[in-house]
């Protein structure tokens, strides 16, 4: 174990937490998803996902050490957003957060609580990936999903502009802060206590 | 991934499972080709119903196939134009079964049916390095084991009266997500032990038994995901399919 750590390069242990993590924020996801069939609820995938991930993140972040791992993860989830067609649009959203990220947890050493939590903010702009086709590509997204119906998409047209984009990536940063502030909280009382972190 | 089964092979090369895993999302959920490829949209579901029937995993199957059937009466049956919530509904309803469920149980199936080991091999032979390879075989793996966690911690939470619309309704994420997370890492230290006691940091070539030959099968499923995607490119350059059948 201290051998493994001493390592700078990432080996079976991180790749092994690295997939147990992404499995858990993935499976988060998933369980928000289905409210997306009401159009008007779609960007709360940027309020409820950044908040309740907040909790497996922090603990994630105590297991990162080496550089790289958030950004596999992050292609990860990229990767898996394409198996579960959302597009391949998500992949360089993923990458360039996931650089971010990297380097803001690098700032902080990989230790700094305020680095992890600002960290997860732009860590979550990974979610925005799956918007894109719905805000740059209506027109051809829409052509190519017609059997959504014509209400469903005339209100999804009237919410996803051009505007939403920043406000979308705001709240994913903001709420992704928020959701790692109550990680953090959650960690002092649960995992600090039965010593696991 | 979940059975240790190594005498038994599988109906499909652990690359054509990845091809179909792949391929079934994008046009089922991310409607590529549009109306161009809906005659695939209708293929691929029966294709993932027949992979698991042909895999004996006969509950998944019926299951989907029941859904399925009732979908598309409920479907061709109902008026069309209605509108109101009723329409809502059913438009969701249909939505889930038609994409959602085809995709679902085809990965029921890959990992019903694949190995980490016949997977891992799978994704060398693509030449996808280990950093996507190792996380990915723990995710599949760790799917199923979650569900099995939530479900205990679910009980066990409902017992306590941490459900909605129970007595201590506020703990729902707080009590459902930490033991989660509990079992997960725990989960996580037993798989990286048994990983790597059998050498998976080890600086040697992997070897392995898997028997991973392409064969039939294999070329007309990979044919038929070709097929989709030749609909879908040539839909781009304004060649469409459903004109040239026409002709």
């Amino acid at each position: 174990m201290s051998n493994q750590q001493q390592k700078k390069i990432i080996g079976g242990r991180d790749l092994i937490n690295i997939g147990i993590f992404t499995a858990i924020i993935f499976i988060i996801t998933m369980a928000v998803m289905p409210i997306g069939f009401i159009p008007v609820l779609m960007p709360l995938y940027c309020v409820i996902i950044p908040v309740v991930g907040g909790i497996p993140w922090m603990l994630f972040a105590t297991k990162v050490k080496k550089l790289g791992m958030v950004f596999i993860m992050s292609m990860l989830l990229g990767l898996l957003l394409m198996l579960t067609g959302m597009g391949w649009y998500a992949l360089p959203v993923c990458a360039v957060s996931g650089i971010i990220t990297e380097l803001i947890l690098k700032l902080g050493a990989y230790k700094s609580k305020k680095h992890t939590v600002i960290a997860h903010g732009v860590f979550c702009t990974w979610l925005f990936g799956s918007y894109i086709p719905l805000i740059f590509m209506a027109d051809t997204y829409w052509q190519q999903n017609a059997d959504y119906g014509e209400e469903f998409i005339s209100s999804a047209k009237s919410i996803f502009q051009i505007w939403t984009a920043p406000v979308l990536i705001a709240l994913c940063v903001a709420f992704g802060i928020l959701g790692g502030l109550l990680g953090l909280k959650i960690m002092k009382k649960h995992f600090a206590k039965a010593g696991i972190v | 991934m979940l059975k240790g089964d190594y005498g038994k092979k599988s109906f499909i090369n652990p690359i054509t499972k990845l091809v179909l895993l792949v391929t079934l999302p994008a046009f089922l959920m991310g409607g590529l080709g549009g109306t161009d490829a809906e005659i695939f949209t209708l293929i691929f579901p029966l294709v993932s119903l027949f992979l698991l029937f042909i895999s004996k995993n006969l509950k998944a199957g019926m299951v989907g196939l029941l859904m399925y059937i009732a979908v598309i009466i409920a479907w061709s049956v109902l008026p069309s134009g209605s509108d109101g919530i009723f329409h809502i509904i059913l438009f969701i309803v249909v939505g889930i079964v038609t994409g959602l469920l085809p995709c679902a149980l085809m990965s029921v199936y890959v990992i019903s049916s694949t190995t980490a080991s016949e997977f891992i091999t799978g994704m060398k032979k693509l030449f996808i390095p280990d950093v996507i390879t190792i996380p990915m075989s723990v995710i599949f793996r760790f799917f199923p084991t979650v569900k099995e966690e939530i479900q205990a911690i679910n009980k066990a939470m409902t017992m306590r009266g941490i459900r909605f619309g129970g007595r201590n309704a506020a703990g729902i994420l707080e009590y459902r997500l930490i033991p989660i997370l509990m079992c997960s890492l725990k989960i996580g230290d037993e798989l990286s032990a048994a990983a790597l006691t059998r050498g998976l940091d080890s600086p040697r070539k992997r070897t392995n038994i898997c028997d991973t030959r392409f064969r039939f099968q294999d070329f007309f499923l990979l044919a038929l995901c070709f097929c989709a995607y030749l609909v879908w490119v040539l839909s781009l350059f304004g060649i469409h399919f459903g004109e040239v059948v026409k002709l």
